[in-house]
């Protein structure tokens, strides 16, 4: 047992990162699964983050209190850009996402109170382990409630066809707009871990870069179901940490297991798991 | 001053506009946003530099890099969207496989060459400032403005007047027509893919030599970038690209001149933003709202 | 087959979370002492954890000659991201080997690294980390790198006086905290001069058009341009300059204390100040033969990182020598107290706070090279 907990300390930090990138890939999945991909989840994190953070060393709010708000904050603006973007498909969704991030990132710069490019140090780590990880299991919970619903199934009725699922009496813009208001919860709730659990951030933590892991936690993991998402960010997070020794070539190996995923093996990495159980 | 704004904006702007013409052309033939345009931009940089530092003259250097980028094009579409193809998949998958692609080529240019910021030897890319009233700017910078024009023209003419260029336009308008009128379609692909990726790494080039830096990251602003050329132009025109571009780029510097360098990139983004709003289809696309 | 991947992922993950819990074999006690480092030797960072990597392999060599204490620097690349920085300290808080951690390359990285070695009670020094901030984050923290507030206004104040400077400009990058550090320092020491500030302009990490900018700055007409950047924005800002025709004197920091400003300008750079804690021409026996030795197995000239990284091991080796044990608080203790010991770069010392004690240098290209002002 005090092998586990030796273990336990040894790599919290990493534990803590694999629960935040399970949540940060949900966010993404919440949108995929109604047709849309989003890549400026990055940017709601940053809103719920610096709002948290501030409310928690400036104004000694509670951590709940605080991630509540820096969340629903995050909610809101997916609600403003969601909205604005509803009639965009594919390609061009995804490009005013990503104009939306980059802006959040630009002002988190230039704001008085975002402490600029020197970001907000001496973070308390009011994120444990087991915050993480309850909070992972009650959105994992919600959103596979989610799947189930009605709600659920017209998501999956937008994703595949968005004209024939208005033809059956489904208001895809209602969902979409709900879809997005969703996950920039998830992602700005995300964010407000990640800010307490990492004692610093800055602007250069939420950058394009961001989108592009959590987008791949999500496809390679498996869009399919709930669990997809997070096996992919396990994944994902563990592999740097395994392939330290190749040093530059690292992209090389993320970007070809990404490439690999999508032409062979499009469910997704959990797709294996869950053939092999049912066998 | 303003005069050299812009001045400046126009010539950054020709730059921009001769990368997003890649990704303007991949979209209008082939309804894929492809992603990994930037890292063919600097792997060609990356090459002609090779060239120039074993001894080739600058004009094979940048033949050959264009050459090789054309190459690693053909390559991209043969890994990442064939497969997609031919299985019929979604349209966001092709993005996705672009990135990923993207990401090998980053990470294998810095496997190769390290992140260090190399440059071309210096009687290659120095050349004299020429003062025109209250502007200044270098041969380099008017070589480089009046050679993206041209090789613009140039791809104008070449869709428009040859028998290539009609195929391309065929595909571009209706695949399914145009291969029961007898054309290969891959290959049409595959040398639309060639063209346009090698513009990107003669862009790259390009790019490299005016600003003498040439670095595994130096794709990554551009392209981002480049999204806000093509929006802002209109996805699928190429005349579109160069006004996007020369806009672009001037509201880049007239923003810096006049308002504030903070928030240049902002500025860009918020370009991309609006336009998207309002007139998805930008200023001279055809095909914007294609439902994907 | 799927089952046996399932078992491939399941087993891996579990030996990575156990492997920390492995019982290691005890140190030796007496003269061996490994020093756990973690540096940005990829990703953005890389070109300055390059440097540092070399300077600390180096060093490595030169204290093992010298035979005081048998030294070995474990360099861990975080690859310029603070997620993979953390997890390297904590991976040697808790394994038991190191008795020090030197780095990481960032002060954004420092921010998120050092509460968990202070924590842990782990002696860290930075050997690049110039934010404000750094060393109060715990009594083990130290630093030898000079910041931007020591050594930027004794450059500024040796070109006004010898200029006689009415005006600046600045142009600094504001989305990264060493150059934003940059601009807060000008500012306050041309303010206390009281020279006007015409002009300020800013950028971004990466950016390699400085067009904009500094067609502005040249419309202000400044005396003297500050330059807030590090090395590779240094060497095209310098280079822009020259080419649209700026006269102005300019002046920069540690950022600019590289090779790569005059390398990326060429003549342009005649004549730029800068205010930085080493000087790679600096005659003492210690500098010449490091510049020497770097030059011959790396095959370019070192930057300020890699003589800072240098000067660790130097510091290290001082500090070790003196150490009652090598136990963490030991080791601590040693450097808190330690006596001024010579290194590349100059007689070195903390101050109380643990800072790199002194005024650094002020240099001026000269010939394509960097010399004393």
């Amino acid at each position: 047992m005090t092998e586990l907990v030796a273990a336990y300390h040894a790599h919290s930090a990493l534990i803590n990162q694999i629960g935040i990138n399970a949540l940060l890939a949900l966010s993404v999945w919440v949108t995929l699964a109604c047709g849309q991909l989003s890549l400026g989840n990055m940017g709601f994190m940053a809103i719920a983050a610096y709002a948290s953070v501030l409310l928690v060393t400036r104004g000694h709010w509670p951590f709940f209190g605080a991630a509540l708000i820096g969340s629903a904050l995050a909610a809101i603006a997916g609600l403003l850009l969601g909205w604005p973007v509803l009639r965009l498909r594919g390609v061009f969704l995804a490009i005013a996402t990503i104009g939306f991030g980059e802006i959040v990132r630009v002002f988190a710069i230039n704001l008085p109170f975002t402490g600029g490019a020197e970001g907000i140090a001496g973070i308390p780590p009011l994120a444990t382990t087991p915050i993480i990880y309850s909070s992972l299991a009650l959105v994992t919970f919600l959103l596979w409630r989610l799947t189930r619903s009605r709600a659920g199934r017209a998501f999956a009725a937008i994703a595949q066809d968005e004209v024939a699922a208005a033809g059956v009496g489904v208001n895809p813009s209602a969902y979409k707009l709900a879809a997005f208001a969703i996950g920039a919860l998830v992602a700005g709730y995300a964010g407000a871990l990640a800010a307490f659990s990492s004692f610093f951030i800055s602007p250069s933590d939420y950058g394009f870069g961001r989108a592009v892991d959590m987008l791949a936690y999500a496809v390679v993991g498996g869009i399919g179901s709930v669990a997809g998402p997070i096996v992919g960010a396990a994944l994902l997070t563990l592999l740097p940490e395994w392939l330290r020794v190749l040093q530059n070539f690292r992209d090389v190996v993320n970007g070809l297991i990404l490439l690999l995923v999508i032409i062979f093996l499009p469910q997704g990495v959990w797709s294996i798991v869950k053939r092999g159980r049912t066998r | 001053m303003l005069i050299q704004q812009l001045v400046n904006g126009l010539f950054i702007g020709s730059v921009y506009a001769l990368f997003a013409l890649g990704y303007t052309l991949i979209f209008g033939v082939l309804d894929i946003l492809n992603l990994a345009h930037a890292s063919i931009f600097m792997l060609g940089a990356f090459t002609a530099l090779v060239l120039v530092l074993k001894g080739a003259p600058l004009l094979v250097a940048i033949a050959g890099g264009a050459i090789a980028g054309g190459l690693l094009g053909v390559l991209l579409d043969r890994v990442a969207f064939w497969p997609l193809r031919r299985r019929q998949a979604g349209p966001l998958a092709p993005l996705i496989s672009s990135i990923a692609v993207g990401m090998i080529y980053v990470g294998a240019a810095n496997g190769i060459f390290g992140p260090d910021v190399r440059h071309f030897p210096f009687d290659v890319v120095r050349t004299p400032a020429i003062t025109i009233g209250p502007a200044t700017f270098t041969l380099m910078q008017l070589a480089i403005f009046v050679g993206s024009l041209a090789l613009m023209v140039a791809l104008q003419a070449l869709l428009r007047y040859t028998r290539f260029g009609a195929a391309v336009r065929a595909v571009a308008e209706n695949p399914r027509a145009a291969q029961l009128a007898g054309i290969n379609l891959e290959a049409v692909y595959a040398q639309t893919f060639f063209i346009a990726s090698a513009l990107g790494a003669v862009a790259g080039i390009l790019f490299a030599l005016n600003f003498n830096a040439v670095s595994s990251i130096m794709g990554s602003t551009v392209e981002l970038k480049g999204l806000a050329v093509i929006i802002l132009g209109g996805m699928g025109s190429i005349p579109g690209s160069l006004l996007g571009g020369l806009l672009i780029g001037l509201s880049e510097d007239l923003s810096v001149g006049y308002l504030s360098s903070n928030f240049r990139d902002a500025i860009v983004f918020a370009i991309l933003f609006g336009v998207l709003i309002v007139r998805p289809t930008g200023l001279l696309g055809k095909r914007g709202l294609r439902a994907a | 087959m799927h089952r046996s991947i399932r078992a491939f992922f399941l087993i891996s993950s579990a030996a990575l979370l156990v492997g920390g819990s492995i019982p290691l074999p005890a140190r030796a006690a007496g003269g061996d002492a490994t020093v756990g480092a973690v540096l940005d030797t990829s990703g953005s960072a890389g070109l300055y954890g390059d440097g540092q990597k070399n300077g600390l392999q180096l060093g490595q060599d030169y204290v093992n000659k010298n035979g005081r204490v048998r030294l070995t620097f474990d360099i861990q690349d975080a690859a310029s991201q603070k997620g993979q920085a953390v997890n390297l300290f904590q991976t040697f808080t808790t394994g038991g080997k190191v008795v020090t951690i030197v780095g990481p390359t960032l002060s954004s990285e420092a921010f998120a690294t050092d509460p968990i070695a202070v924590a842990a009670g782990m002696p860290v020094l930075g050997i690049s980390n110039t934010a404000n901030g750094v060393t109060a984050m715990g009594p083990c923290v130290f630093r030898n790198s000079l910041t931007e507030a020591a050594v930027v206004p004794h450059a500024l104040k040796a070109v006004i006086a010898r200029d006689k400077v009415k005006t600046a400009a600045i142009i600094y990058g504001n989305d990264d905290a060493f150059t934003k550090t940059d601009y807060d320092v000008a500012k306050a020491a041309l303010d206390a001069q009281h020279i006007k500030i015409v002009s300020t302009q800013t950028f971004s990490k990466g950016d390699v058009d400085f067009q904009a900018q500094l067609t502005n700055i040249k419309a202000a007409n400044p005396d003297l341009l500050f330059v807030g950047a590090l090395a590779v924005e240094a060497g095209h800002i310098v280079a822009d300059a020259h080419t649209l025709g700026i006269k102005a004197h300019i002046v920069g920091g540690n950022g600019l204390n590289s090779p790569q400003v005059y390398s990326l300008s060429g003549g342009a750079a005649e004549g730029v100040v800068v205010g930085a804690a080493w000087a790679i021409g600096a005659g003492t026996p210690g500098n010449i033969d490091f510049v020497q030795a770097y030059r011959v197995r790396f095959l370019k000239d070192p930057d300020q990182f890699a003589a800072q990284a240098f000067a660790a091991a130097q510091i290290m080796e001082n500090a070790l020598s003196a150490a009652k044990s090598f136990s963490p608080s030991d080791v601590c203790t040693a450097l808190k107290t330690m006596k001024p010991v010579n290194t590349v770069l100059g007689a070195f010392s903390f101050t109380s706070d643990r800072d790199a004690a002194g005024d650094g240098v002020v240099l001026t290209v000269h010939n394509g090279k960097f010399v004393t002002f």
